[in-house]
């Protein structure tokens, strides 16, 4: 590295300095009405030099002798490139470029290219789109506007992750995250879980709702975002961006602005509440059946006959709501019930009956309105040779659940200098600070939804306080310290109790910073270095107070997580007119890349003096440590080679070598190949005049690779540790003790890269001179010899081989629209549809493995099985005449389960979460400073576990489960198993069978302690509006008399309408949040539906 | 300018040429797991990797089948009515073989390697004891061919008496390999059960020779090895847990963090019909201050440091009663099964005097005419709580009497684990071809045929 860096001092220093002989070129810029365009870039071709063109649309150029010609280049202008000659003025006029056929847009490693020119689907979004939609999380702000791109948020709460998924799932166990680009510097967006990393990725099932890192990104700095879907658009980054990439630019300063700053400030206050919550009962108590003897179901010697809803209060730790009605019982009215206010609960008969008992609504005291406050203040200036754009944020939220809060803070300022008129150096720097208090969720004893949901409708969570709750210690927590549950102490955390005794709160600080160096040696040849760097640290710790139900004796821990990226890219570029006709460029690069992460995590255990949470007051604490560390270096090429500015021809080539791979083959080639012929610039005789304004075919090869996971190659010791998926478990040093073990993954030195390959077509056209335009894509994409840990027969001492096999194919069309009725100053519509569907296939697993687990439960889950999509469902289900395919009902008069159906002692699949497509329609309106907007997103199709209601069932508080008391005959077919465990049916269904707490809560009634996931497995379809905006600039004629030069005012909403045939929360959920394990909703945080109101001026 | 491009270029080929070290391969080997280790550092984790599971799954599914439990909530409601599923077994299986087991392979095999006998003799001791569990727990096991990583990936099934067979070598080489004159490593502080006391080693031995050749009706091998076990409850081969979280013991952190068990009506029963000075130790009274199904588990084992038993001083005079028993020697018999009681209360911390009294009260001394299996394996029962050995007891001699909680039959065995039917199911099902069938848990394994 030392060496790397001298070695480029030295070229710097040798043509550091320039002397030159110049003079001025000035001019004005107008479109084809003769208005003075401002603000068109002029560049001195093959320099840095360069301006903007300012009010009138003039502009001063100083230009270095030697200087050829000048390029003017703007939004929505067609690019123009003029020779300079001996001319001193040059007045230009652009042509509207309507099908913004030659935007440039920043392609992999920051180049610029004109989107016409590119042979593979690429979609950018503006800046303004992101902001307008007042997301904490960029990554939601893209959700519905890009085609082929699925954005899954994972809970409503503050700061939490959101899944992105491009063109499917592609790697069976490794990353599918797209590869983050921040101005041509990769950023890291994963999302590390916190707690015993002993029990690795379950940490993913409780816990809290982590954020993944791309939050830390203030939106408002965005100037654009450009989605590469395809390996082909993505080959230069190798082997980062084989999911591919997210290419955010942010703002730069504005040359030649002179001694005016462009300053804008927004501020923004946002009110949110939960969308969509399960509906539960409000009719029956807590309690169970009890029989004449006070057995209970279960207990040897229960006699069902005698059996009867019985109250069963918190004193006696009853979990279910299997009771009696509520207008069966009463309260007495005393004050010696320390579990209720108004009194023990007595039967409605009885002579101390005092008040009717009636139902608590424990969801909507929990809940409350959450509110975030943001504001974002940003500067922009420069003058002839240099720039800068300095902004600062801050956003403040707190969440629908008690205590949730999330806070970010950033800096950035970027600034870019001609240093002479050869060297350009810019560069950016920007910090971050995030974090906040996270809430306890899913499969968690001290989840709050898990306890929330749980609990009686008889019995008050927030002991008479209602909403104020939270505030009131008494609501949950009794003199003695002790908590205050509908079981009395045990079974969950009263959800009150959670939000207050057992925060996790993470801190992250976070620098993100690039430096540039551009040299322009000739017009044909120049040199880009750029080094960038991410480095963060995230300070996590959670308490579990004393008598909290996850850990009765109090824990609390520290999860110290440092993160560094370092990239340096050498880049030359020649720029060549072969002939008249046709141009290439060649660029050369060299990349090294450096990840380098640690962590350092502390438990301890037993608590001492209770309200304190420092390590030194537990009796036991361990430590686990984290360190990983990867290197890649890479040589790559990119040709492109244009035949009249209408075909176009771009291959590239990578070498990469990665530490991951083993030593003696570690080394690798890829590349890709991409065609674009504008076949309206080819033929212009044909379509001069013809209704067809502009037309482009493209298609595109390309091949990827992918290295190992760190550390897979060999198979080392590991201290010991183990656990049996019930408790915590043990782990080593155990007293006094060390112990180590063997891993339980066997590493291989039989690895060769993963690869992808793909193939895709594209057609865009526009019409009637851009009144409409569309864009069509289809692709086909392999991947194989996909690296991932199998499992393999524990009788063979390992859990785990790492194999180099299984193939997953994606097959997708893409189609957007965009049409524009109306296009007046005065008045605007535009309506533009994405629409997008991706078939995925695990075509392969490894020889002998069918099915490979992605995470989930046991019993419920979610998996990679051969000839069937990624992420499917699997569990169990009811057993199928194999004659008519129907469900067998138990006809045994014998069987406790006698009218009920048969269990399938197999494993079934239910559907899996991808969706049949995706569609995002948004029509924007403008008229007299109005802007209206609105988004709606569809998802049709996918499926959702829903494993909270398959819970509920069994504890009883389900709505549905008031259907206790009512017969049914199930559909089916009537069978048993014969004494030869043969199948034995007898004719269409009649038995009428009791729907009661025997076949609901301790049959295979319910998802919970019975083995069905059949019912529990729901159409996870939906139709939101997902975005609305209404946004009104202040006319001049008010502005001029304030400070200001422009104001805006702005309303967003967000899911504010939702039509969902999902009976849980809102669908949009992730239990293990960004990971591929998507389709879990097991006492999932809700979603929620926000209101933005935010007020924009500009200096 | 053309000397500024070749300038250009060659610095390019510089850099490509110091960047050749940037790649170095031996960052790929996690600096945080070493790739060797010492016997100091194996041996206590198998001792640990055991214990945890006998006091895990092993311990409470067997004990609710015995009915020296209950299981009252969620997962454990099903099993107790024998809602007993391939996944339900799989972490159990999975964690005996690739973690228990495995690493005593690895310490037997590396113990050989450096000439440390002592070493291997305890290694050898905790697999026979390891893979005894397992086989009585399913039958059929693979042994011979497991731990082989790669080189086997789907090990065949031995059979029963294979395994059994195996068992005795395993204690056999572990008896002269614990009395070898030197040792290269000797354990010491390390050894998490007997800080290295080879004596005490040697008698644990025995006392597993005594278990294992008792359930194949060698009363005489069993007796012969009694002669040689544990002579005292201080000499019980127990693992003690600690204080601190990680460390806790397993039965303590089920029952806090899940609780979903309470104590069993027919164990609840004999107790509180002998009126059993033991009550205290096994059970928390119920709401209404009785000692019944509706009680916890008690202090002796609702605790962080409470020990796991493999085998006790106790069981010894137990199985030298029923052997005597066999032999027509009633004395004898009768003797064992009172001393029997007295280590079973010592070793719970019953006072002296209230073990003699408990020994005089008439529903316990029925003298030597009135013994019989019953009463000893009744008694064994109640001594043996919280380990698997009563399962094993109760499907030899069917004592005490227990009524099936649902259905008409009592599980005889664990279904094989869902990893084994998707991994290696060929070889499982050479093996036991039954295996999936619904009544597969009430069959009887091989030496459950002999009784």
């Amino acid at each position: 590295m030392k060496t790397f860096i001298t070695s480029l001092l030295v070229v710097f220093l040798c043509f550091g300095v320039m002397q030159a002989q110049e003079r001025t070129v000035s001019g004005k810029v107008t479109n084809e009405k003769g208005e003075p365009l401002i603000g068109v870039t002029v560049m001195v071709k093959g320099s840095a030099v360069g301006t903007y063109t300012k009010s009138g649309g003039t502009y001063k150029l100083t230009v270095p002798r030697g200087a050829k010609s000048l390029i003017f280049r703007v939004v929505g202008m067609k690019t123009k490139e003029i020779e300079i000659g001996t001319k001193d003025e040059i007045n230009v006029v652009l042509e509207e470029d309507v099908v913004r056929t030659e935007e440039i847009v920043v392609t992999a490693i920051g180049l610029e290219r004109e989107k016409k020119s590119i042979g593979y689907a690429i979609e950018d979004i503006k800046g303004s789109r992101i902001s307008e939609s007042k997301t904490t999380n960029v990554l939601n702000a893209l959700t519905g506007k890009v085609a082929g791109v699925q954005i899954t948020n994972s809970a409503g709460t503050s700061g939490s992750s959101a899944f992105i998924k491009i063109r499917g799932i592609s790697s069976i166990t490794g990353s599918n995250q797209p590869l983050f680009i921040v101005d041509g510097i990769p950023i890291d967006n994963s999302m590390s879980y916190s707690g015993n990393p002993d029990d690795g990725s379950n940490n993913l099932l409780y816990g809290v709702a982590y954020s993944n890192r791309a939050i830390d990104i203030n939106p408002d700095d965005i100037e654009s975002i450009t989605v590469l879907k395809g390996p082909a658009a993505t080959a230069l980054y190798g082997i980062r961006a084989a999911s591919g990439a997210i290419v955010i630019t942010t703002k730069k300063g504005v040359f030649g602005l002179g001694e005016k700053i462009n300053v804008n400030f927004t501020s923004t206050m946002a009110f949110d509440e939960v969308n969509k919550m399960p509906e539960l009962q409000t009719t029956y108590a807590q309690g169970q059946w009890v029989d004449a003897n006070g057995k209970r179901y279960g207990q040897s010697g229960f006699d069902i006959n005698t059996a009867k809803p019985t109250y069963r209060g918190p004193t006696t730790g009853e979990a279910l709501s299997w009771g009696p009605k509520f207008s069966e019982l009463a309260w007495d009215g005393t004050s010696n019930n320390r579990f209720d206010k108004n009194g023990n609960v007595v039967s409605a008969t009885d002579p101390n009956a005092k008040i009717p008992m009636k139902p608590y609504n424990n969801v909507d005291d929990f809940f409350r309105t959450g509110t975030a406050y943001t504001q974002s203040l940003s500067m922009a200036g420069g003058g002839d040779f240099s720039s800068f754009y300095l902004s600062l944020s801050n956003q403040k939220k707190s969440g629908v659940i008690p205590r949730d809060q999330f806070e970010r803070s950033t800096v950035k300022l970027t600034g870019e200098s001609n240093i002479s008129r050869n060297f350009k150096a810019s560069g950016s720097i920007s910090y971050t600070k995030s974090g906040g208090t996270r809430i306890q969720q899913g499969s968690n004893t001290s989840g709050v939804m898990l306890g929330l949901l749980r609990t009686p409708p008889s019995f008050d969570n927030s002991n008479g306080f209602g909403e104020d709750a939270a505030d009131k210690p008494e609501a949950y927590m009794f003199a003695n310290g002790t908590q205050r549950t509908y079981r009395g102490g045990g079974g969950y955390d009263n959800p009150f109790w959670t939000v207050n005794r057992n925060p996790f709160n993470d801190d992250v600080n976070r620098f993100i910073g690039y430096f540039q160096l551009n040299y322009y040696i000739t017009d044909w040849f120049d040199v880009m270095y750029r080094v960038g760097l991410d480095n963060y640290t995230d300070k996590r710790k959670q308490i579990f107070a004393l008598y909290s139900r996850t850990v009765p004796t109090g824990r609390t821990f520290e999860h110290n997580i440092t993160s560094n990226q370092f990239t340096s890219d050498l880049i030359l570029t020649f720029t060549q007119k072969l002939t008249e006709d046709i141009g290439a460029k060649l660029l050369v690069g060299n990349n090294l890349f450096e990840d380098y992460s640690t962590s350092l995590y502390v438990q301890a255990d037993n608590i001492i003096i209770p309200n304190f949470y420092h390590i030194s007051n537990f009796s036991g604490a361990f430590q686990r440590e984290g360190k990983d560390k990867l290197r890649r270096m890479a040589l790559y090429g990119d040709l492109t080679v244009d035949y009249l500015e209408w075909l176009y021809f771009n291959g590239t080539i990578r070498w990469e070598k990665s530490t991951t791979l083993p030593k003696d083959n570690n080394a690798f080639v890829y590349g890709s190949a991409n065609l674009s012929f504008v076949f309206t610039d080819a033929f212009k005789d044909v379509f001069k005049d013809s209704f067809v304004s502009f037309g482009k075919l493209r298609t595109n090869y390309a091949v990827v690779g992918k290295d190992a996971p760190m550390y897979s190659t060999t198979t080392p010791f590991t201290a010991s540790t183990l656990a049996d998926g019930w408790v915590d478990g043990i782990s080593f040093p155990f007293l006094n003790a060390v112990g180590y073990a063997k891993d339980g993954v066997l590493g291989t030195q039989e690895l060769k890269p993963e690869k992808t390959t793909s193939l895709e077509f594209g057609l865009n056209m526009a019409f009637l001179d851009g009144l409409f335009d569309v864009d069509l894509t289809y692709y086909d994409s392999k991947s194989v010899d996909q690296i991932f840990a199998v499992r393999i027969a524990r009788t063979t001492g390992y859990a785990f081989r790492i194999v180099n096999a299984g193939e997953i194919s994606n097959k997708g069309f893409e189609a957007i629209l965009n049409i524009h009725p109306f296009r007046g100053d005065d008045f605007s519509w535009t309506f533009s549809l994405n629409f997008s569907t991706n078939k995925n296939m695990v075509e392969k697993l490894a020889p002998g493995i069918e099915n490979l687990f992605i995470g989930g439960f046991q019993g419920s889950n979610i998996r990679a099985v051969a000839g069937k999509p990624y992420g499917t469902i699997f569990g169990f289900g009811f057993l199928k005449d194999p004659a008519t395919g129907k469900t067998v009902i138990d006809d045994d008069p014998n069987s406790p389960n006698y009218g009920y159906p048969i269990l399938d002692q197999n494993e079934k699949d239910f559907g899996s979460a991808n969706p049949d497509w995706l569609m995002g329609i948004n029509n924007t309106f403008s008229f007299a400073g109005f802007t209206l907007s609105f988004l709606f997103d569809i998802k049709q199709g996918g499926v959702m576990w829903n494993g909270t209601k398959g819970a509920l069932y069994y504890f009883g508080t389900h709505k549905e489960t008031e259907i206790r008391g009512t017969t049914k005959v199930f559909d089916g077919v009537k069978g048993h198993f014969d004494q030869d465990d043969k199948l034995v049916t007898s004719g269409p269904n009649d038995i009428a069978a009791k729907m009661d707490q025997a076949w609901l809560a301790f049959g295979n009634g319910n998802g919970f302690i019975g083995s069905n996931t059949e019912d529990f497995v729901e159409d996870a379809s939906w139709v939101r509006l997902r975005e609305l905006s209404l946004s009104y600039q202040l006319p001049k004629s008010i502005v001029e008399y304030t400070p200001f030069s422009e104001i805006g005012l702005t309303f967003t909403g967000r899911n504010l309408w939702l039509s969902t045939p999902y009976t849980g929360i809102d669908p949009e959920t992730s239990l293990t949040g960004a990971s591929n394990a998507q389709g879990l909703d097991y006492f999932n945080m809700p979603g929620v539906r926000s209101y933005n109101f935010s007020i924009n001026v500009k200096f | 300018m053309k000397n500024k491009i070749i300038l250009i270029l060659a610095t390019f080929l510089l850099v490509l040429t110091a960047c050749e070290q940037w790649v170095d391969p031996g960052l790929n080997n996690d600096p945080t797991k070493p790739s060797d280790v010492s016997l100091n550092v194996l041996l206590p984790t198998t001792q640990a990797y055991y214990a945890f599971l006998q006091g895990g799954d092993v311990f409470r599914f067997s004990n609710m089948f015995t009915q020296h439990l209950t299981g009252i909530l969620r997962q454990h409601a099903g099993i107790y009515q024998y809602v007993f599923t391939e996944s339900d077994v799989d972490n159990l299986w999975n964690s005996l073989y690739a973690d228990a087991m495995q690493n005593m392979n690895i310490l037997i095999e590396k113990s050989k390697a450096s000439s440390s006998p002592y070493y291997q003799g305890m290694g050898e001791v905790m697999m026979a004891l390891a893979i005894g569990t397992t086989t009585d727990i399913w039958g059929d096991v693979p042994f011979s061919e497991a731990f082989k990583g790669e080189a086997n990936l789907t090990p065949k099934y031995d059979t029963q008496e294979q395994i059994y067979n195996k068992i005795f070598e395993l204690l056999n080489s572990a008896i002269a390999n614990l009395a070898a004159t030197s040792s290269t490593f000797t354990p010491a502080g390390d050894d998490l059960i007997f800080k290295g006391d080879k004596a005490k080693w040697t008698k644990a031995a025995y006392s597993l020779l005594a278990r294992y050749y008792l359930h194949l009706k060698r009363y005489d091998d069993a007796l012969n090895a009694v002669s040689k076990a544990q002579a005292a409850v201080g000499d019980d081969f127990i693992f003690n847990f600690g204080t601190k979280g990680n460390e806790a013991n397993p039965i303590y952190q089920f029952m806090e963090q899940r609780g979903d068990i309470s104590m069993g009506s027919v164990l609840m029963k004999i107790m509180n019909d002998a009126n059993d000075p033991r009550l205290p130790f096994y059970a928390e009274k119920d709401d209404n201050d009785e000692y019944s199904e509706e009680s916890t588990i008690g202090p002796y084992y609702y605790r962080s440091e409470a020990p796991i038993h493999f085998t006790t001083y106790a069981e010894m005079k137990f199985i030298e009663a029923e052997c005597k028993l066999a032999k027509a020697d009633k004395k004898g018999a009768y003797d064992a099964y009172i001393e029997g009681i007295k280590a079973s209360c010592a070793r719970y911390g019953v006072a002296q005097a209230d073990i003699d009294a408990f020994v005089t009260n008439p529903a316990i001394a029925v003298g030597e005419n009135n013994i019989d299996l019953e009463k000893i394996m009744t008694q064994k029962y109640v001594a043996m709580y919280c380990t698997p050995e009563t399962w094993v007891d109760w499907r030899r001699t069917n004592f005490p009497k227990l009524n099936p909680i649902s259905g008409n039959q009592i599980p005889r065995r664990f279904p094989y684990a869902q990893s084994e039917r998707l991994f290696n199911g060929a070889s499982l099902q050479a093996a036991v071809p039954d295996a999936g069938s619904a009544n597969f848990i009430f069959s009887e394994m091989w030496w459950d045929k002999m009784w």
